[in-house]
């Protein structure tokens, strides 16, 4: 950090801190302590909670801390709420100075066919800021989905979020590319989120808690990615009773168990594909079926309560893929890719206004294929290491205000190595030490202002760069209706190689000399409104920059011999949009109908003649409807109607054809074209309907899904195929999925 | 008041979500496809035009035969010291041919000029800087055993080529196309596909220098990958470095079909450096080897082959 940055921050630090030592000085009353799960201990991250008859209310932290702080002595009435259970009142009395610890459990709504109580105004709409969402692991197991419950694939219905196509299940999230979203399991970054060469994603749904993403405008606590944040927890386990469950599927089967110990609990999610005996069955009639193919993963979270204000958990997740095709005598293929992450987390209450939570992070992802083809190889060995140290504290100083302070610092490694015929033809490694250090101030001036402004400082040693970030939100409350808007900048120092096609060779490489970090800001505006009770209406409107983007060229033929920097192609980009999203959240009829109108363009040297274009994934207008009805306890139908436009593809607009390649066989044709990306393919739309029956199973509850993906067989294009062994050139449609049943019966004890 | 302003925006809603861009329509380029070899006689040359991708394509439709073409030899400032004309060969459309006997120069500038006469004089130009000359100096066999563990490996003098490493391509092309096929490339034959004709030639892709071991006197030896052996028997090994337009073309036009990062359905444009056209002139310097690859019983008894 130079001089002039040094200063500027400790200004801002000390700015930042000044409030904490005037309120020290002040003797007020106050609650606080953690929202739990009455039935299993869960804590609860983002739970509301309002005083009754006051404009006064709060929602827990991340880790289900919350506090109410700075209130007078009396007598008053507690309503805490989150999505899915029931509404707690509860009464309570403070005396002057007193600071009263109130943990608070709430039960499961059980009844899903009852009505929501509405509490107040302030209760409902605390709860989403401006581009968040957060998604109940309920949908991702109960909406139709091909072959597997997905998270990723549940997230993909959300207004703002993309998909590229059937067969991916990455995030492209308001014009950003899958990259541009740091994706957090447990506080640690998970790098390759995929199994099945991107078919779905590593999140096991019987292992979640809570999914909190962030589309946009992103606070300060969180930094390093241009575009988004995808924060999943991990169930801690239930500190009430043993718990076990079992699914079985067509793709993959899943076990978990959760129980207390001691002072604690436990979780273990294991889940591994089911696949092979089909593999194995179709082996010797169909050639290229791979000879071996597996994935698993496992997840894992010890807690331990040192006392109620010191609580530590290990958390860890491990998958891996791994295929091996033999597709033709004397030539094969291996494919392994996998990740690994680890967290030691401590949670302490310092006081009741001040939380902290320290937390110690590792992950590793592995990618290493390897080809064989008549006594050569091709190897590629990719390999991400990566070591963090966190520390965060809230700090709850009034209604008024509350801080947030954090620093992230960590060491990653990054290796790529290829060979070809033995020989080592690539290496690369970096090595970066990065760090971070965050401010953020939340000001409720009075009952309808909320500002939250932050600033964080990132800092990577690989070409020394030292960013500075800054955030903004604000937030207007009336009657019904809530107005936000936030600006911010977001600093990004890693790209990702992938393909849309297959993520099995995803490589991630990283801002260094001669390569800078790519920069955006990000406008927001929203409105959030409850239009009648149970019914939510929001609406968003973004634009953004893209800066410096930084992408491996993919026309260098061999990167051997060439310096870092000459590897990439440097450019810039853009998107703004609209979402929408219609929620019906209570009654026998629950769901969702989320649109998205979308305009994203890039720019890169020698592409397009350097004018922008769309990249595949821009889609204009994008609309998904959920719903789910409860049939009666037994049954229960749902539904996803998915509609886009289509997306970007190029029309070659003439053809022709070298004669004396002295390289090439003869007649190699070849395309002239126009505007890269600029033609649309026919419309996308899909219907996916599914029926669970809930039974019992040896005391246990068991739910038997029935699901059809794509029920009117519609033959949606991926892309088109030229073949030049015709004349005229020939053309033809690759399609994406056809009509898939799927079935899957799951018991928990 | 309030009506228009809510019709003016929904009107900007719509005309804002119609896509900004235009479908492009079939426009006329014209293609120039010439290779300047170092050492060398110089080549023929085809002009032709890109036709509708719903067109039938052949020298017939899409051959340009009046145009002016010349190509000069440049010296170190870029001054044109020599030209060669080229006139229209008789009996193929698009086809343009030296009017005298010349060899290329290597480590040369050359600059091509063409002037298509029924299009009121359209101008093509381009430039090429032909690779250095460069020697085979040893190659360690001139039999081997398909997938011995002794490789066959070639050493060559270095080839110049201002302001980069060379790039090279190694072409292995089989003189006897009638013998058997090596165990892979037996496999992936099907019912005549591919033809023997189409396996007779394969190409490495584009190698940079820095693929290979670079001598401490900066000679390059290169070692030949088995999977480049269609067939048993006697074969020409052409080592080849090329020019900055082969190289831009060849890598741009590969990626047309696909690339490790392209999303399918997307295609990029090629890069030509040619200025009023597209296609390629570019220029590369050669040297062949022969050798004979016998047949290798271990692999015969793991996988026998009777094509």
């Amino acid at each position: 950090m130079n001089h002039s940055s040094r200063i500027i921050f400790q200004f801002l630090l000390l700015w930042q801190l000044s409030p904490f030592f005037i309120a020290k000085a002040q003797q007020t009353s106050g609650i606080f302590g953690f929202i739990k799960d009455a039935e299993t201990s869960e804590t609860l991250l983002q739970a509301n909670l309002f005083l009754k008859g006051t404009s006064i209310g709060t929602a827990s932290n991340n880790s289900g801390y919350y506090s109410l702080s700075n209130l007078a002595e009396g007598t008053y009435n507690l309503q805490a709420s989150y999505v899915g259970y029931e509404t707690l009142e509860l009464k309570f009395t403070l005396k002057v100075g007193e600071s009263k610890r109130l943990d608070i459990n709430l039960k499961p709504d059980k009844n899903e066919m009852s009505e929501i109580v509405v509490t107040s105004d302030r209760l409902e709409e605390e709860k989403k800021n401006i581009g968040t969402v957060n998604i109940k692991t309920e949908l991702i197991k109960n909406v139709p989905a091909i072959l597997e419950a997905d998270v990723f694939r549940s997230i993909q219905l959300m207004p703002g979020v993309k998909s590229a196509n059937d067969f991916s299940s990455a995030l492209y999230i308001r014009g950003g590319s899958p990259d541009q979203t740091l994706i957090l399991l447990d506080r640690t970054t998970v790098y390759n989120p995929s199994h099945f060469f991107g078919f779905f994603s590593t999140f096991n749904p019987d292992a979640i808690k809570d999914i909190q993403l962030y589309k946009g405008g992103y606070n300060a606590q969180y930094g390093g990615r241009l575009g988004s944040v995808l924060d999943i927890y991990n169930k801690d386990g239930n500190r009430q009773e043993f718990k076990s469950g079992f699914t079985v599927g067509m793709l993959a089967s899943r076990v978990y168990v959760e129980g207390p110990y001691k002072k604690g609990s436990y979780m273990f999610a294991l889940r591994r594909s089911t696949i092979e005996p089909l593999l194995y069955a179709l082996n010797d009639k169909i050639s290229g079926i791979p000879e071996m193919f597996y994935f698993y993963d496992a997840n894992g979270k010890l807690n331990f309560d040192i006392n109620d204000n010191h609580r530590i958990n290990v958390a860890f997740y491990g998958g891996v893929d791994k295929v091996r095709i033999p597709f033709a005598p004397e030539a094969n293929a291996l494919l392994l890719y996998g990740n690994q992450t680890g967290s030691l987390n401590w949670n302490h209450l310092i006081s009741p206004k001040v939380f902290g939570n320290f937390t110690f992070t590792g992950s590793r992802y592995f990618n290493l294929p390897e080809f064989g083809i008549s006594g050569t190889t091709f190897t590629r060995e990719n390999n991400i290491f990566d070591f963090s140290l966190k520390y965060d504290l809230d700090y709850l100083a009034s209604q008024e205000n509350a801080f947030k302070f954090g620093i992230w610092a960590g060491n990653m490694v990054l290796n790529v190595t290829n060979s070809f015929d033995g020989r080592e033809t690539f290496s690369s490694r970096l090595q970066t030490e990065y760090s971070a250090l965050y401010g953020q101030h939340t000001w409720r001036p009075d009952n309808s202002w909320k500002i939250e402004s932050g600033l964080r400082l990132n800092y990577h040693s690989t070409g020394d760069f030292l960013r500075l970030d800054p955030r903004l939100s604000v937030e207007k409350s009336f009657d019904r209706l809530r107005l936000q808007a936030s600006v911010g900048g977001y600093s990004q120092f890693l790209a990702l190689i992938t393909n849309e096609a297959f993520s099995g060779f995803d490589t991630w490489l990283i801002a260094s000399d001669g390569v800078e970090p790519s920069y955006g800001i990000q406008y927001g505006l929203g409105a959030k409104t409850r239009v009648i009770d149970g019914i939510n209406f929001d609406l968003e409107g973004f634009f953004r920059t893209m800066e410096g983007l930084f992408e491996l060229d993919p026309t260098i033929p061999n990167p051997s011999g060439l310096e870092y920097k000459d590897l990439f192609r440097f450019g810039r980009g853009y998107a703004y949009g609209i979402e929408a999203l219609l929620e019906k959240t209570d009654g026998k009829l629950t769901g969702f109908i989320g649109y998205t109108w979308g305009i994203t363009r890039r720019r890169f040297p020698n592409v397009n003649n350097f004018n922008y274009y769309a990249p595949r994934y821009d889609r204009t207008h994008d609309i998904n409807a959920v719903a789910s009805y409860m049939l009666n306890k037994k049954w229960k139908l749902t539904s996803v109607i998915s509609f886009a436009t289509g997306q970007a593809y190029t029309l070659p607009i003439g053809r022709t054809q070298t004669f004396n390649d002295p390289f090439g066989q003869n007649n190699n044709a070849y395309f002239d074209i126009g505007t890269v990306n600029s033609n649309r393919l026919p419309d996308y739309f899909r219907i996916d309907i599914g029926a669970t029956h809930t039974g019992t199973f040896f005391g246990g509850k068991s739910e038997l899904q029935l699901q059809i993906v794509n029920v009117f067989n519609r033959k949606n294009i991926w892309f088109y195929q030229y073949d030049f062994d015709l004349n005229p050139v020939g053309r033809n449609e690759i399609q994406l999925l056809p009509i898939i049943p799927t079935v899957s019966y799951s018991v928990q004890f | 008041m309030k009506r228009n302003i809510l019709l003016y925006s929904l009107l900007s809603l719509v005309y804002l979500s119609c896509d900004s861009f235009k479908e492009d329509k079939y426009e006329k380029q014209y293609v120039v496809e010439t290779y300047l070899a170092g050492d060398e006689e110089f080549p023929e040359l085809i002009l032709t035009k890109t036709l509708p991708l719903d067109e039938v394509y052949s020298l017939d439709n899409a051959g340009i035969n009046s145009a002016l073409i010349k190509i000069y030899e440049l010296d170190e400032t870029q001054k044109r010291v020599d030209s060669l004309i080229y006139e229209k060969e008789v009996l193929n459309p698009g086809v343009y041919i030296p009017t005298r006997f010349a060899l290329v120069k290597p480590a040369t500038d050359y600059e091509l000029l063409i002037y298509v006469t029924d299009d009121d004089n359209h101008k093509i130009s381009a430039k090429t800087f032909v690779p250095g000359q460069f020697d085979a100096v040893s190659a360690n066999l001139d039999t081997i055993m398909y997938q011995a563990d002794n490789q066959l490996t070639i050493t060559y003098t270095p080839s110049y080529y201002p302001n980069r490493q060379s790039y090279y391509i190694l072409t292995v092309v089989a003189l006897d196309t009638t013998g058997t096929l090596t165990p892979f490339y037996a496999s992936v034959t099907e019912d005549g596909e591919p033809t023997r004709s189409e396996l007779q030639k394969n190409n490495s892709n584009i190698l940079t220098e820095a693929n290979f071991e670079v001598n401490t006197d900066g000679n390059v030896s290169i070692a030949l990958p088995w999977l480049a052996v269609a067939f048993y028997g006697e074969h020409e090994i052409i080592a080849a470095t090329i020019d900055e337009n082969i190289y831009d073309f060849n890598r741009t036009r590969a990626t047309q079909f696909g690339g490790a990062t392209i999303s399918p359905g997307e295609i990029y444009d090629i890069i030509d450096r040619i200025d009023g056209g597209t296609g390629i002139f570019g220029s590369l310097y050669r040297k062949t080897n022969q050798v004979f690859i016998s047949r290798n019983p271990i692999i015969d008894l793991l996988y026998p082959t009777n094509q």
